[in-house]
């Protein structure tokens, strides 16, 4: 067990190495850096952020305060699974409210909770910029549109069949 | 004084303003008030309280004072019906997450006697039980404003408080979000512990990942406490003045070379409330730091001082009398020899009460009269100028004032712990635009800031600063004119910078983007600490820095960390009294019974008992005290008024307010009192030919010529730089370390502020043990653990801390020095030792 983790911290450290080999130690690209860490490994262990702060010259607090005030960063290992449900205006008249409570019922979590068994995290956010086809749910990157309550259970069943594992990231 | 040039209208009435002031300040100097709860003079403005809003003639909307200029021409309204009902409404918005009831209670006036407002607060039980009370910028803005209600509903956050750190509670559900603490941890005291963390409602003032403030490597400088609005940020287990008299005192403190000016509160009951820095002129840059704020105030709080005088009767200890211990003194100096007879003392006391004590030694024909100066600071300076004939300069060299927009390269000296005024001095040039290079073998809390930093190995400091050199007096701009150029050149174009580099333990890169860096900045200034002179071959590193400095064209600047330190070694270059920087020394004296009789003055980590031992001291608590026939209490200074001299050279005084009752006879009384038994004139230092108005500073050095600018480089030099190019070795063995003694100042009078004050061995653990992360690994350690050290001669307990500061194969510790043996390491330097293995 304690072998695996620190494979994993390992792992986090180069694949944050490798990101910042191309990047400039600027402070502006520290905010690029962040988003290139969340799509490449999926939340932020400590010594990221402390590799970080060493390298654009930042306090390792100020990042942390970055981190917590953006929603697209996440300071946990995330799950396999992302379901966002937008809960924009043109959404929301749409019904995007009662899709919500349909995701939480079937999951047994609320927004903004995960489900570290099924390894599926759900989450709300606030336009995704295409209002057109609302009510619209992300899951794992995949845009679905005009979504109605039937097509939830399928789409949850189509999570929970095959489990991917979450070590899957790569560069 | 700037030029007042800017002129302006505030409420129709002409008010003159200097140029890049605030709105805001032109406000508040002409004598006008503006409500404000965020912005504070020092800090630059965070204009997040929306209480200043002000109403500027030809603006569509209103502006907040603290971060709107004033300008030429302009006409302002700070305060109109529409103003007033704007920020009414603001400050029921704060206040709608601050609990405020009893802002709004009718009977607060009366709170004391009814209470009643207790029962409808929220925790902490309203403003009657919050430290703050009385001194709360919210109390004063809800009564400047008149609120009579708050229109939306409360909102208790709820949030638990932090109670975990020592001396700093945070208590999060009276923060009003202000920043001041933010923005003074950050940009003030460079510590960067605190930030802003989350979003909208759930924004709150944490730390990284939600540490403790001591897992966040928070110095504890209480800066934020300083600066807090509200109860927010308060010191543990003070509670609110109401009602209570508090006489306040102001002190110097004698803890290191700063001499920061503190205020001691005193409450009716005559304990020390809190020690706080003493009102400045810019609040924000409140001095002190955690020794003087919170290390003192556990020494005046708990009744640690000593209070009567014992003598040893055979094996026992007994109270005396003054008459009967003075006496005893007396005798044994009277029948001692005074040629076998020694005064030592230590330096944290006022200039009055040492030069009452060396000129008492004096009066009795004493040859041995020892200040105990581990560090040799400066006496090794004056040594190094006076065998090579040049001038350093030390004291008259050292301004008050740091070079405008200069820059800065720090040699193995942690300002943070060692110099705080001056790093805060340096942390405003870097806001400014300076630059600041650290080069340091040990740990430094400020490269986290610097520009660039440098890690040498633990005495190799010279070969890299001399790598710099070599690669530097190539270039066009190095400064040629001096004398010895050409032979410096000569005799160092034997080594190839990379060589010098790698041997020192940097990378020729790194040694390359130094001289580039130097390059660009303008006016450097050198700066220096102790732990570069305590090595075995400061000798070299004086030569390194004196070269490279002559090159750059660059001002040095040798920082002392001891208080009165420049004071005391002016009188030893004039052979009053001798330093005595090892301890063994005494001890073989003692061993071979040149010196029988022995006053200490202060404490001393002594452990030979001579044939007579008076010991005068504040503390009754250290061995040197119990081994003592005559134990005398000394006065403690914070009571008593004088003067100490800080890093500058400045005469700092500590004035005098009252005599507390019951308190001891002051050290220059018993002085005093000692003559008149010894049959001699009082005396009192004004009788001294020091003119103790003018920088005793300068004395120290006055006998010293004018030394010459010129490069040289020495014999033994070369023949260093040869061997360590020749002897460089691969480390063998996972378990051997180079150890770097750090100084620790949490020492007064022998008296362990670690051990003494409660919490502070949280903050400062003097048995820490800084080691890299990847040494623990091979090792197969973990952090925390405890280590065994061996050294050639004993061995060391400590508990290891990961610090990714510290090169691989380095230990950084800092030994209080309460023993012989800590004091050798201590004035060793560096020495080599090996972590024990577990064998399992």
């Amino acid at each position: 067990m304690i072998e695996k983790v620190t494979i994993k911290k390992n792992h986090a450290r180069q694949v944050a190495e490798s990101l910042l080999k191309g990047i400039s130690p600027e402070r502006k690209n520290l905010i690029f850096f962040l988003h290139q860490v969340q799509n490449h490994l999926g939340y932020f262990p400590e010594e990221v952020v402390l590799l970080a702060a060493q390298y654009f010259s930042v306090s390792p607090a100020e990042i942390f305060g970055i981190l917590t005030f953006y929603s697209a960063f996440k300071l946990n290992q995330s799950c396999a699974h992302h379901i966002k449900v937008c809960q924009g205006t043109a959404c929301h008249v749409r019904g995007s409210e009662a899709i919500m409570k349909e995701f939480s019922r079937l999951l047994g979590i609320e927004a903004g909770d995960y489900d570290r068994q099924k390894s599926i995290s759900l989450e709300t956010v606030n336009c995704l910029g295409c209002c057109a086809i609302g009510p619209v749910v992300v899951v794992d990157g995949q845009y679905h549109a005009r979504v109605n309550l039937k097509e939830i259970e399928k789409i949850v069943a189509g999570l929970t069949a095959g489990e991917k594992s979450d070590e899957t990231c790569e560069i | 004084m700037e030029k007042k040039s800017l002129s302006l209208k505030i409420n129709d009435r002409p008010v003159e303003a200097r140029p890049g002031i605030s709105v805001l300040q032109a406000a508040r100097e002409a004598g006008l008030y503006i409500p404000a709860l965020c912005e504070l003079e020092g800090l630059p403005p965070l204009a997040s309280c929306r209480l200043c809003l002000i109403k500027i003639k030809g603006r569509p909307s209103f502006a907040p004072a603290c971060a709107t200029l004033a300008e030429e021409g302009m006409e302002v309204e700070t305060s109109s019906e529409e103003l007033e009902k704007l920020r009414l409404t603001t400050l029921e918005m704060i206040l709608s997450e601050h609990p405020y009831f009893c802002l709004l209670c009718s009977e607060k006036a009366d709170c004391d006697e009814l209470k009643v407002t207790m029962s409808k607060a929220f925790d902490p039980g309203g403003c009657i039980f919050c430290p703050k009370d009385g001194d709360c910028d919210l109390q004063r803005v809800a009564s400047y404003l008149n609120i009579k209600k708050v229109s939306f509903e409360f909102k208790d956050r709820n949030r638990p408080q932090w109670s975990k750190d020592p001396f700093i509670i945070h208590n999060p559900n009276l923060c009003i979000l202000c920043g001041r603490c933010v923005s003074v941890c950050g940009e003030i005291r460079g510590e960067n512990v605190l930030t802003f963390v989350n979003r909208g409602e759930a924004t709150a003032i944490g730390t990284f990942y939600n540490r403790s403030l001591q897992a966040s490597n928070c110095s504890f400088c209480g800066a934020c406490l300083d600066v807090c609005p509200t109860g927010a940020m308060s010191e543990k287990g003070l509670f609110p003045a109401r009602g209570e008299k508090i006489s306040t005192k102001k002190f110097v403190c004698p803890l290191c070379s700063c001499g920061c000016e503190l205020e001691a509160e005193i409450g009716e009951d005559k304990v020390c409330r809190r020690i706080v820095p003493a009102a400045g002129e810019k609040p924000a840059f409140f001095l002190g730091c955690v020794r003087g704020r919170f290390g003192l105030k556990g020494l005046l709080a708990d009744h640690k001082l000593a209070e009567s005088q014992t003598v040893r009767i055979k094996n026992s200890r007994e109270k005396a009398s003054l008459e009967q211990s003075l006496s005893a003194v007396v005798t044994s100096l009277k029948e001692t020899n005074p040629e076998e007879t020694a005064f030592i003392f230590a330096e944290s006391n006022t200039i009055e009460n040492l030069l009452s004590f060396i000129h008492l030694g004096q009066e009795l024909g004493l040859k041995n009269i020892f200040w105990y100066y581990p560090e040799n600071f400066l006496t090794r300076l004056i040594e190094f100028e006076q065998q090579n004939q040049v001038g350093l300069n030390y004291c008259s060299s050292v301004p008050e004032k740091l070079p405008e927009n200069g820059c800065f390269f720090i040699i193995d000296s942690d300002l943070k712990s060692e110099a705080v005024t001056l790093w805060l001095e340096i942390k405003k040039q870097l806001k400014a635009g300076s630059r600041m290079v650290v080069l340091d073998s040990g740990s430094n809390a400020l490269e986290g800031q610097a520009d660039l930093k440098l890690k040498p190995l633990p005495g190799k400091e010279d070969l890299a600063l001399l790598a710099v050199l070599r690669l530097w007096l190539d270039r066009p701009d190095c400064l040629k004119s001096w004398p010895g150029w050409k032979e410096l050149t000569e005799k160092l174009r034997h080594y190839q910078p990379e060589d010098l580099a790698l041997a020192s333990g940097l990378n020729s890169d790194s040694v390359k983007t130094i001289v580039d860096f130097l390059a660009s900045g303008k006016s450097w200034t050198f700066i220096f600490g102790q732990r570069f002179l305590r090595q075995k071959n400061w000798k070299e590193n004086l030569l390194a820095v004196w070269n490279l400095s002559l090159a750059l064209g660059a001002g040095i600047w040798p920082l002392s960390s001891k208080i009165n330190e420049k004071f005391l070694a002016g009188l030893a270059g004039q052979g009053q009294i001798k330093i005595l920087d090892e301890i063994k020394e005494l001890e073989n004296k003692i061993k071979a019974k040149k010196v029988r009789n022995l006053y200490v003055y202060g404490d001393i980590p002594l452990t030979e008992k001579p044939e007579f031992l008076t010991v005068h001291n504040l503390f009754f608590n250290s061995s040197l005290a119990d081994l003592s026939h005559v134990f005398l209490p000394a006065s403690f200074w914070p009571g008593e008024s004088g003067h100490l001299v800080d890093y500058t050279g400045q005469l700092k005084e500590s004035p005098s307010t009252r005599e507390q009752e019951g308190h001891p006879v002051s050290d220059q009384t018993i002085f005093n009192k000692l003559r008149a038994e010894l049959g001699r004139a009082e005396w009192s230092p004004s009788k001294m030919n020091i003119n103790l108005s003018e920088r005793p500073g300068a004395a120290a050095t006055s006998l010293l010529k004018p030394g010459m600018k010129r490069y040289f480089l020495s014999g033994t030099m070369m023949e260093k730089i040869g061997d360590s190019l020749s002897s460089e070795k691969e480390r063998m063995l996972t378990e051997e370390f180079i150890i770097v003694v750090e100084q620790n100042l949490d020492l007064y009078g022998g008296f362990n502020l670690t051990e003494g004050v409660p919490g502070y061995q949280q903050a400062r653990n003097p048995g820490t043990v800084l080691i890299n992360p990847s040494d623990i690994s091979h090792l197969g350690l973990e952090a925390g653990e405890e280590i065994v050290i061996k050294l050639e001669s004993k061995a060391l307990k400590g508990k290891i801390k990961p610090d990714s500061g510290i090169t691989p194969g380095v230990l950084v510790i800092r030994p209080l020095l309460i023993d012989g043996f800590l004091s050798d390491i201590y004035h060793q330097g560096i020495v080599k030792g090996w972590v024990e293995l577990k064998n399992e």
